[in-house]
């Protein structure tokens, strides 16, 4: 019952992996592909992605005790349970080592460019480790506490530069044209993987009632995030300049945006309490991440005592980082590979086996229906 | 109890490695820096550039003297021929006893001389740097960097670091010049082709004045505005928070009136194509303040005073679409940003693009309507 | 799975599931084995020998024995009297006991009437002496000589009669306490000014004093094989949550230790996590604080020989309420308890920021107060990381030497140690003055938290956010936070979480009419405090 979620904890803790991308400037690739147009393009996507939130939501009132890969084994048997979990495992292991390398060299670049970048690591895998070794309860606890300071700093990306926006840059509101908004655009609804989310959330949460609620109000308190995000990074640029971000700004748009803000001219400088507080965020999302991984390597091999799992998965963590850590990887990582890796797994993948799960069991259900008249 | 130890053993082992080793970097302290307040990039002789910085001097000397306040306001400024900014600044590490640190750099100031050759290379420079503020100033000088540089450490009244903040807030209150940030400016030099401007220093007798905008054609500075156009500048995009001018008083033609301006209203500015050329309309409220007494107002009747009002409307008017067709009709210059206007008209950035709106701004038409009231007569006007 | 087993053999650490002091390390150790309890016997000589092996007596200096002879219906029977001196009234000894038992018997050598009926019956030695001769208020029988000696160690003196197998004790206790005085450490402006003293019956008085109840039970237990301390905990019945009581007294019951001489070792012994620096209980020396804790549903321990009560369970942000603010105004509370917080955090945090903001962020710092820090900097021959440990080390022993020295040299340290050796430091360049800004800063704001242990930790925390700071910049410090936080998340005692953000809501206190419910995290069996309408004077009576 302590590592059950209430409704609180599930929500902030799905806000979460949005902020975190958000800090990690997921919006850069977003704006990258569809400029000025972002913005109508993510509220596009957000519907397509809210009609597949619902049927998700009514799919799973009938597995109130299963999470996608309890449903794989419905579908498939212990092999394609195998399978999901590996493919779900790779995932997170990629989301990981990119977002570790992502942050790394954000704050390596602009804080510490004298130091070693192993340093820097050294000190954030052990706050990792040691938040894995101490279990679920302590991480879901932390992150419904500073959620609200979270999504206050994102609010403050936007309102504390105000003097320096200039509302003409969300225009043209379509972007470069109509094609790039809709069609090229949408390969933009890489940013709603929290869905993938909703697939796990079901045995976890304590109150079944309550998936609904969380569903829809997480997925609202996230395109909100996403929508200030995105604009506070329109508002800043030209709208020309937007189309092209990532080829001019080496350094992550989000944290030039920080850099502006002002707290009259005694402050003039204050993107390093932005990243104070971020780096809360990104330890709260890569540790949760973590012990998704633990959770789903629990689910194949029903490990005895799970904290120990952390050990082994940080270390091939750690190795895969160190093995990688090469800024462009990274970039490749994140901009082609996390990208349609998590697009075939959320709206793919995960989808088909919920519907087919769920027509097996309506099929069992019609069959033992007639068993019993 | 063993186990205790242990872990305790290994924590301090694991600060003492990172301690000892020198990974962590002590030299990275405050006090091994020379923190840099403005540069001033000039032509060089024989090399590309001549790059200078003024440091704030670190040294208070107070220590032993009574009184506290008595910290010098002295700042040093040191010169190297080079080819780029970083490799100046490693020159000047070279010779100086500290590194130099630029991220208290409030203003970036070229020559002339350099800004006629283009300053596109220094701006991309300084603009993917990650210490330098984007927030601080780029302005252009008539003289050479290193001259104002010098007069302004010498001539200051104020702490030099301040120098700068006050400079920066006095055009709000002025006009006469603007104050174009770094990341503005690298934005603009990249992506839209003649929309840069900076704000122009001239030296005069041991005097800096910053008076005026620095128009560039892409990255060549081309020419530069005066006073007035500086304030139109600033009508225009909503800048300003009040200026005073001169203007002659209808009745007599050689008396002189100070006018207070101040905008009541943002203004709006229409922009559409008509026949293929961009037609801007723009239409300012203003509020005015008589500001001197030399001015004798009817108080019986209403005439006069409108007759006043009516005058500054027309003097304003007239500034500001001189202004207009000078940045427009000679310097190709699109600073007001006409071209976000412009695109309120369209869609998508696709449809925007066939107007070729670079090729036509150089055509285009203004009308100017200034709607200002007099608000306020002053202290002694009313007897 | 092979791949657990892999995973196991590489990775795989030995978990401590032994209490930690349980074991008795030696072979030839005091508490092997039981020992059975030995009754009194019938012989007088056999129970003085015995008292003399157990109690040396020949060697022991503050064991009084006195041999005399008790005539009783012309009879004479042997009697001892044993006490010890010092916690004893020898007045009331020689008063109540040894007049009665010698003097009147002597007197009355003609038997009366009743004394016939009596010796008719069976003549019954023991009731006689109770009932007819002593004349103290409590005495008690006992039949073995372990009760006996527990009570004498007491305060009671214990009677041996020949022919009895029983023991009489008769309580003769007075200790040498001081007396009751104003608390040391926890003092206040408004509120009672008692505090607990070295005795325990006097503090569950003053307990009992104050929850005017018969709800409130105070349970005695013994803790320490060879000092046997006497413990008490004290809980209201028809409050606490039953579960939370079982577990104290559990916990107390499962000390393995030979001997207790304060609360202290008390609380190290029975607090869940052994790794945290915070304080799981909280001591107190104020009966106010600790009645209030009761009625809140809480236990609390009050250990003989010891000034202070320990409360459980403790939760982190109690360490923040100072007694005072329950007497005040609500608002006036609330702002005392968001200063403390501010302290906590710039007593843990400060100098750690500064370390990281003048190493890594100077941009973030304003230019003119940059340049401040800079030029002050200038002449210091050490490297920042070695000035800050000077400075803490040096406020650390000042700090311990003002503890030491007898109080009236108190101000002479204070003197010497802050104003002299900080000025000195600072034109001799040996520390920048804004450093010592900041230590003082760092100093005032640990003395204003108001628990001792809980500011004692954050010493310890501040150096380690000072290396962090120095190492890894903000960043660094936000690590080092967020791992403290996740270890104070997972932190028990006795059941409840140390720390949960329920808390962070109820830390501002109500005014007191709103504060209607007990704490749903101890789970009392009241959970109401008080009605919805509890100023009832305000209502007109329909």
């Amino acid at each position: 019952m302590k590592n059950k979620l209430n409704i609180f904890e599930a929500i902030s803790i799905i806000i979460i992996i949005t902020v975190a991308q958000i800090i990690l400037d997921f919006p850069e690739y977003l704006v990258d592909l569809t400029g000025s147009g972002t913005i109508v393009n993510i509220l596009f996507l957000a519907i397509i992605s809210l009609i597949f939130c619902i049927i998700i939501s009514k799919i799973f009132k009938n597995f109130s005790n299963h999470d996608i890969i309890d449903i794989s084994e419905i579908v498939g048997g212990n092999f394609l349970k195998f399978i999901i979990s590996i493919i779900f495992i790779v995932f997170l292991f990629i989301t990981v080592v990119s977002a570790i390398l992502n942050f790394l060299y954000l704050i390596r670049n602009v804080y510490f460019p004298n130091s070693n970048s192993l340093f820097i690591l050294s000190i954030f895998m052990v706050a990792i480790l040691f938040t894995c070794l101490k279990g679920f309860y302590p991480l879901k606890k932390s992150s419904s506490l500073f959620i609200g300071i979270f999504i206050l700093s994102i609010i403050c990306l936007f309102f504390g530069d105000n003097g320096n926006f200039n509302s003409n840059n969300l225009i043209p509101i379509f972007g470069f044209n109509y094609k790039t908004t809709f069609g090229l655009g949408f390969a933009n609804i890489f940013i709603f993987n929290f869905i993938l989310i909703y697939f796990f959330l079901m045995p976890l949460i304590s109150k079944k009632n309550d998936y609904k609620k969380i569903l829809f109000s997480s997925f609202g308190i996230n395109i909100v995030l996403l929508l200030i995000s995105i604009a506070s990074i329109l508002l800043y640029y030209p709208a020309p300049i937007t189309h092209s971000l990532s080829k001019i700004n080496t350094m992550s748009t989000i944290l030039l945006v920080t850099r502006r803000i002002q707290i009259s001219s005694f402050l003039s400088q204050t993107d390093s309490i932005f990243v104070f507080i971020w780096s809360f965020a990104i330890l709260n999302y890569i540790s949760f991440l973590i012990n998704g991984i633990i959770y789903i390597l629990n689910k194949l091999f029903k490990y005895e005592n799970k904290e120990r799992l952390s050990l082994p998965v940080i270390s091939i963590i750690l190795g895969c980082v160190i093995f990688v850590s090469r800024i462009i990887t990274v970039e490749f990582l994140e901009n082609i590979i996390f990208k349609y890796y998590s697009i075939i797994l959320t709206f793919g993948i995960s989808f088909i086996i919920l519907v087919i799960g769920y027509f097996k069991n309506k099929m069992k259900g019609s069959k033992n229906e007639k068993i019993t008249k | 109890m063993r186990k205790l130890q242990n872990k305790i053993f290994l924590l301090i082992s694991f600060f003492l490695i990172f301690l000892l080793t020198g990974c962590a970097n002590s030299e990275e302290n405050l006090e091994n820096y020379y923190y840099v307040m403005a540069i001033g990039i000039d032509k060089g002789e024989n090399t590309k550039i001549n790059l200078s910085v003024q440091i704030a001097s670190n040294s208070s000397g107070s220590q032993d003297s009574d009184s506290g306040s008595s910290q010098q306001n002295s700042s040093n400024i040191y010169s190297t021929p080079c080819n780029s900014i970083d490799s100046g600044i490693s020159i000047l590490n070279n010779y100086l006893s500290k590194r130099i640190n630029i991220s208290h750099c409030s203003a970036i100031i070229f020559s002339e001389e350099l800004g006629r050759e283009g300053i596109k290379n220094y701006i991309n420079a300084l603009g993917n740097n990650p210490e330098i503020r984007p927030t601080c100033n780029i302005m252009i000088s008539s003289t050479t960097g290193l001259d104002v540089l010098e007069k302004i450490s010498n001539s200051t009244e104020v702490f030099s670091s301040r120098y700068y903040e006050f400079i920066k807030s006095s055009t709000k209150y002025t006009g006469y010049s603007v104050t174009p940030e770094l990341s503005e400016f690298f934005y603009c030099l990249n992506f839209s082709k003649n929309s840069c401007f900076a704000s122009y220093i001239t030296v005069s007798d041991e005097v800096v004045q910053n008076t005026g905008i620095a128009v560039f054609d892409g990255d060549k500075f081309s020419g530069q505005l005066s006073v007035l156009d500086s304030i139109s500048y600033a009508l225009i995009t909503d800048r300003l928070e009040s200026a005073t001018i001169s203007i002659k008083s209808p009745k007599d033609e050689d008396k002189l009136i100070d006018v207070s301006i101040k905008q009541a209203k943002k203004p709006e500015i229409e922009c559409k194509l008509v026949n293929n050329y961009p037609f801007i309309k723009i239409k300012t409220s203003l509020e005015y303040g008589i500001l001197s007494s030399t001015y004798e107002i009817d108080t019986d009747s209403e005439d006069g005073n409108l007759l006043l009002e009516r005058a500054i409307n027309s003097y304003i008017q007239e500034i500001i679409s001189n202004f207009l067709y000078e940045i427009s009709h000679k310097y190709d210059a699109d600073i007001c940003n006409f071209k976000n206007e412009i695109l309120k008209n369209y869609l998508t950035l696709e449809e925007f693009e066939k107007i070729h709106w670079n090729e036509i701004y150089k055509d285009s038409y203004f009308e100017v309507s200034v709607d200002g009231k007099i608000e306020n007569l002053g202290m002694f006007s009313q007897e | 799975m092979n791949i657990k087993n892999v995973f196991d053999n590489i990775f795989s650490y030995n978990k401590n599931n032994n209490r930690k002091f349980l074991l008795p390390l030696t072979p030839n150790n005091l508490q092997k084995k039981e020992e059975k309890k030995t009754l009194i016997f019938d012989n007088f000589d056999k129970n003085f020998e015995f008292l003399k092996v157990k109690y040396n007596l020949l060697i022991n200096s503050d064991i009084n024995t006195r041999e005399f002879e008790i005539t009783v219906a012309s009879k004479s029977f042997k009697a001892i009297l044993i006490f010890v001196d010092g916690i004893t009234d020898s007045q009331s000894i020689n008063n109540n006991i040894l007049a009665p038992l010698m003097l009147k018997n002597s007197i009355k050598m003609n038997p009366s009437k009743s004394m016939k009926i009596d010796n008719v019956k069976k003549f019954d030695l023991q009731e006689f002496l109770t009932n007819k001769l002593l004349s103290q208020n409590v005495v008690k029988v006992s039949k073995d000589f372990d009760d006996c000696f527990q009570k004498i160690n007491l305060g009671f003196t214990v009677l041996f009669v020949d022919t009895l197998n029983v023991a009489l004790c008769i309580e003769t206790k007075k200790f040498q306490a001081r007396s009751i005085t104003t608390p040391q450490s926890e003092n206040v402006v408004r509120g009672p000014q008692a505090a607990f003293i070295e005795n325990l019956r006097s503090n569950t008085a003053q307990v009992r004093k104050i929850i005017n109840n018969e709800n409130l039970v105070i349970e005695n237990t013994n803790v320490g094989k060879i000092t046997n301390t006497n413990v008490s905990v004290c809980y209201m019945k028809n409050i606490t949550n039953d579960d939370l009581v079982s577990e104290v007294k559990f916990r107390l019951n499962n000390i393995e230790v030979d001997g207790i001489t304060s609360s202290g070792e008390i609380e190290n012994l029975i607090k869940d996590n052994l790794l945290n620096l915070y304080p799981e209980l909280i001591a107190t020396e104020r009966p106010d604080k600790t009645s209030s804790l009761i009625l809140a549903g809480r236990v609390a321990i009050l250990v003989d020989g010891s000034p202070f009560a320990l409360i459980v369970p403790a939760f982190m942000l109690d360490f923040l309420v100072s007694p005072e603010d329950i007497n005040l105004n609500n608002v006036f509370a609330n702002f005392l308890k968001v200063i403390r917080a501010i302290a906590y955090f710039l007593a843990i945090l400060l100098p750690g920021i500064y370390i990281s903001v003048t190493t890594f962020h100077d941009e973030f710092l304003p230019t003119e107060l940059l340049l401040a820090i800079s030029s002050a900097r200038e002449k210091i021959p050490f490297p920042i990381i070695l000035e800050i440990a000077l400075m803490e080390l040096s406020f650390e022993l000042i700090r311990e030497a003002g503890i030491r020295v007898p109080s009236a040299f108190g101000q002479t340290i204070g003197i010497v140690g802050a104003l002299i050796l900080g000025d000195a430091a600072v034109s001799a360049n040996i520390v920048s003055p804004i450093l010592v800004i900041i230590i003082s800063i760092t100093a005032i704001s640990e003395f204003s938290l108001p628990d001792y242990s809980f500011s004692f930790s954050t010493r310890i925390f501040r150096l380690m956010y000072i290396i962090l700071g120095y190492l890894f910049g903000l960043f660094g410090i936000s690590c080092g936070m967020f791992l403290h936080l996740i270890f104070l998340f997972s932190y028990n005692s006795f059941g409840v979480p140390f720390l949960s953000y329920k808390f962070f809501k109820n830390y501002l206190l109500e005014p007191i009419w709103k504060n209607e419910k007990r704490s749903q995290v101890l789970n009392t069996k009241r959970p109401i405090k008080e009605p919805k309408v509890s100023m009832k004077w305000r209502k007109n009576e329909e």
